[in-house]
């Protein structure tokens, strides 16, 4: 798994939102992507994930150029993203859901047997199997962010963005999504992690990106970036409250 | 200068100068009436932020009550006067209608109680249309009515410009009393409709709601009342359309549908939401229909195809530039 | 679970769909001495179809095309234009071959509609589809050489010797009534093939949200072009095989007025736009109902009183005929009205919610083994929740 980003720019009218952004991320790193809010983090996501055109500047994915597909496209090529809403199939069922990706990607190769089979085993790991007869829009805020995360399993992505997974979550499900993160670690793929909160970034990150007005000013590992006199004036020029966001016990 | 412009245009064309400007005049006699309406609808998306989809129906139910008005009426007042009696009940009834309607089916989808508001939108105001076609098929019959003409034109003779009771006449270009009066009833209320939106209270208070509702909330004006003001003025303004056009065209219960595509024609080429944009849009689509018709190679098409020009800029309009000429994204 | 109640569950659908077969397939010989019943039931089918395919492309894949009646319309045109023997682009060919060409024809420019309609939204599709109708309905309108103008297209009409004998013993219209239910059937079986497969889960996916479904893979452009080819297509099938049906023979364009599509619409939308066969019940019934409510028979005390106000009535657009009270059009207001009520309190239709009911009484059971799980209740005691549930839904 290669992501390349190349001098990455994108401009909405006079507002640049990402400004020649540029990095690498290779094999199975978990990078975090952080930065104060409006630094661009979701529209650097939105370009990588093709529901954006970069302005200028390229990105590859595994030797292929995809800046400019669509989003089908790139998805099928092996990027896999959530939304900082989640953007669960109200209408449809919890195994619905699941059964989506599995089909988009191997609706060929599979039968839907086997399909639902891997939707349930997902499931049982998310304590969500006897939920697969409810329609979507009956779960829970925290059950729906789980959804999304399994649906992401199912379409079993070499790189998984995710946007604010732990956004609005209370702390039991935090485990799980912590659990899910590691296992899919495991599984030997990257994740791109953007995330306010801070313990969880520090803590699961290999890297961290930063961005700052759609530039990026710090590309490293946590414990450096963390001492970047730029990143500490990004936060603390701007948000008095979130003075206890580096973790004080390194 | 201008007819020696039209005369060079018209060369080749093949057709005379004069032809061209009575073209031009009758297009924009009939833009006005289209403006008028598509104002109602613009209004109604930009306060509702929804596309009524049986605005035509108002229309068709105005000329009916003016139909209504002048055979109940008209023998027993003077011509003036029930002229005007009936406009009048033609504005009343169709806002009416439009309130009752808008505070039964409307306003639950603005307090967020209907599922997927769009879609809901499209089909109850659809369900609307289909309701009031039926409701006049049963009272009025499917036989095309006419009224009469309800203001005579002063008779006299200038020379250039003459006057019968039913034709103004400059030069050779002949215009008829019932497209004029038409034409000019619909240009007034244009203006009052423009001074309403700009120099009064509610008309502002209206544009306050359209481009910001919470904002408009939070300075005291109730963007619930605001949406059934402007859905009943828009249904208004089309009614009053309809009302100017009856003893113009002749009338059966689905003469709202083909008001009801121009009218979508003209917001989307003018742009949705954009006051302007429905006037302009109005004036052009009158002009291109009337100039179509007017030059169109084969007489005997010509009229058929009337209303498929509009429409094809429409398609092409939605296609290429969704936004039109000055609108916002729906 | 007491036995007999997960038997009745099971089975309870398949036995009313059979049920709802022989109905079908047995009308015609129950009518077989009024023969008007059987015409509208065949014109109840042909509708059955458009609503249905209608619901296809509209409450499973989300596109609130207006363009439905005209693929209905195209298909017969062309049809009916290759096929007769003289006149402009006329072929001599017989149904058999005009009609799969008048399909392909509805399904090529479906292809392009649903292209073109590829980045408009709800309000915008529905215009420009209303748009496309329009423009069709107003050239099949005006060239007269071409189509007959306003006055419409006499179409072949096809034999069916094998059908003949039906005449005799169900009813003149028993082969038009017949091969519009084959149409139906064949119609809805692809259908339902193309729903159970992994396209009516895109279908929907799309439907929910587009944007989503696309950053899970699903290929939004090809699914949302099939929602509308598939749909084109059937529709232009049924409107090919109706109109060249002996009794019918002929096609205006007026046929495929928007007035015409809101009908379909509101049948749709009133069994419910999010299930094939509630879209076909619902047209079913729908449609015989208006043509029963055309004259609202009367009890023959009340009669004298109707003869006696005729005039009155007649006033207001009614009028009284040998049984009864002539509705005239308000009938089609009273069905205005249940549209618009249906759509503000029964938003998925009034027929989907019971078919729901009759198919997922098995679903129903794990949803409540599912919450009884969560509530940390031992197994053992979600048989008696079951049945406790039941009971309440029962006594509602």
């Amino acid at each position: 798994m290669r992501l390349e980003l190349k001098n990455v720019v994108k401009q909405f009218g006079g507002l640049t939102a990402v400004n020649g952004v540029s990095f690498t991320i290779e094999g199975s790193q978990l990078v975090g992507l952080i930065g104060p809010n409006g630094a661009g983090k979701s529209t650097l996501t939105n370009l990588i994930s093709g529901i954006l055109k970069p302005t200028s500047g390229e990105i590859w994915f595994n030797g292929e150029r995809i800046d400019g597909k669509p989003p089908y496209y790139i998805a099928a090529k092996g990027i896999g993203r959530t939304f900082q809403v989640t953007r669960a199939f109200r209408r449809m069922t919890v195994l619905e859901n699941l059964l989506t990706p599995g089909l988009a990607k191997f609706g060929n190769r599979k039968s839907r047997a086997q399909l639902e089979e891997e939707a349930m085993e997902i499931l049982r790991f998310l304590t969500m199997d006897h939920l697969r007869w409810e329609y979507a829009s009956n779960l829970s805020g925290g059950q729906q962010k789980l959804l999304e995360l399994g649906r992401l399993l199912m379409m079993d992505p070499d790189l998984i963005i995710l946007d604010e997974p732990f956004a609005g979550v209370h702390p039991k499900l935090q485990r799980t999504i912590y659990d899910y993160i590691k296992r899919v670690k495991e599984r030997g793929k990257a994740i791109i992690l953007i995330s306010h909160d801070m313990e969880s970034i520090f803590t699961l990150s290999e890297r961290l990106i930063v961005l700052n007005f759609g530039t990026l000013i710090a590309d490293g590992p946590p414990e450096e970036v963390k001492e970047n006199p730029e990143v500490i004036e990004a936060y603390l020029g701007k948000d008095e409250e979130e003075d206890q966001f580096l973790p004080t016990a390194a | 200068m201008s007819t020696v412009l039209l005369h060079i245009a018209a060369q080749p064309l093949g057709v005379s100068g004069e032809f061209l400007l009575n073209l031009l005049i009758q297009g924009l006699l009939i833009g006005v009436i289209y403006a008028l309406m598509a104002l109602g609808l613009t209004l109604i998306f930009s306060v509702l932020g929804i596309v009524s989809f049986s605005h035509g129906e108002f229309y068709m139910i105005g000329g009916y009550v003016v139909y209504l008005f002048l055979q109940k009426f008209g023998p027993s007042l003077p011509r003036w006067l029930s002229g005007f009696g009936a406009l009048l009940a033609a504005v009343l009834v169709t806002f009416l209608i439009g309130v009752v309607f808008e505070r039964l089916f409307l306003q639950p989808m603005a307090r967020g109680e209907v599922d997927r508001p769009n879609e809901y939108a499209i089909l109850t105001t659809f369900g609307l249309a289909f309701f009031l076609q039926y409701v006049m098929l049963g009272i009025m019959g499917p036989f095309p009515k006419k009224a009469k003409r309800f203001f005579n034109l002063p008779v006299f003779d200038a020379g250039y410009i003459k006057a019968t009771k039913a034709t103004l006449m400059i030069g050779g270009i002949n215009i008829s009393a019932g497209r004029l009066i038409a034409g000019l009833i619909a240009l007034v209320a244009l203006l009052a409709m423009l001074y309403f939106m700009f120099k009064t209270w509610t008309g502002r208070a209206l544009q306050a709601t359209s481009q910001d509702r919470q904002a408009a909330a939070v300075v005291g004006i109730n963007p619930m009342n605001m949406n059934t003001l402007a859905f009943g003025l828009g249904a208004m303004l089309a009614g009053l359309a309809g009302a100017v056009l009856v003893s113009v065209y002749s009338w059966v219960p689905w003469v709202g549908v083909i008001a009801s595509s121009k009218s979508f024609v003209i917001i989307v080429l003018g742009g949705m939401g954009s006051i302007p944009g429905s006037l302009l849009g109005g004036l052009i689509i009158g002009v291109v229909e009337s100039l179509g018709t007017g030059l169109f190679p084969d007489p005997a098409r010509a009229q058929a195809y009337r209303d498929v020009f509009g429409l094809v800029i429409f398609a092409l309009v939605l296609l290429i530039k969704p936004t039109g000429l000055f609108g916002r994204k729906l | 679970m007491s036995t007999l109640r997960q038997t009745y569950d099971r089975y309870l659908p398949v036995v009313l769909g059979v049920a709802f077969l022989l109905a079908l397939v047995f009308f015609p010989f129950f009518e077989s001495d009024s023969p008007y019943w059987v015409y509208v039931g065949a014109n109840a089918l042909f509708y059955a179809i458009l609503a249905s395919s209608w619901a296809l492309l509209a409450g499973y894949n989300g596109q609130f095309s207006f363009a439905h009646m005209a693929f209905m319309a195209l298909a017969t045109y062309v049809s009916g234009i290759i096929g007769r023997e003289t006149g402009i682009w006329a072929m001599n060919l017989s149904p058999w071959v005009s009609i799969p060409i008048g399909v392909a024809v509805a399904g090529l420019v479906g292809l392009l509609i649903g292209y073109l309609c590829l980045r408009l939204r709800s309000t915008y599709l529905a215009l420009f589809t209303i748009a496309f109708a329009e423009i069709l309905r107003l050239v099949l309108k005006a060239e007269i050489d071409l189509t007959g103008g306003p006055n419409g297209l006499y179409l072949k009409t096809f034999n069916l010797p094998f059908l003949e004998g039906l005449t005799r013993v169900a009813s003149t219209y028993a082969p038009m009534y017949y091969t519009m239910l084959v149409v139906f059937l064949v119609s809805l079986a692809v259908m339902y093939a193309l729903v159970n497969s992994k396209y009516g889960i895109f279908f929907r996916a799309v439907r929910e949200d587009e944007e989503a479904a696309a950053a899970l893979g699903v290929h939004v452009v090809r699914v949302r072009i099939l929602a509308f080819v598939v749909s084109s297509m059937i529709a232009g099938l049924a409107g090919a095989v109706f109109h060249h049906s002996p009794g019918i023979g002929i096609i205006v364009p007026d046929e495929m007025i928007i007035g015409r599509m809101s009908l379909v619409i509101a049948m749709a939308v009133i069994g419910g736009s999010n299930n094939l066969m509630a879209a076909a019940i619902g047209a079913l019934f729908l449609h015989f109902s208006l043509e029963w409510l055309q004259e609202i028979p009367v009890p023959d005390a009340l009669m004298p009183w109707l003869l006696q106000n005729q005039a009155r009535l007649e006033a207001w657009g009614l009028g009284v005929g040998e049984v009864g009270l002539k509705t005239n059009a308000w009938r089609m207001v009273a069905f205005g009205i249940l549209l618009m009520v249906t759509l503000r309190f029964w938003r998925n239709g009034l027929i989907s919610p019971i078919l729901e009911r009759i198919m997922q009484a098995r679903a129903k059971e794990e949803v409540a083994r599912g919450r009884a799980a969560k509530a940390g209740k031992d197994l053992a005691d979600v048989d008696k929740l079951v049945v406790d549930e039941e009971a309440n839904e029962g006594g509602q």
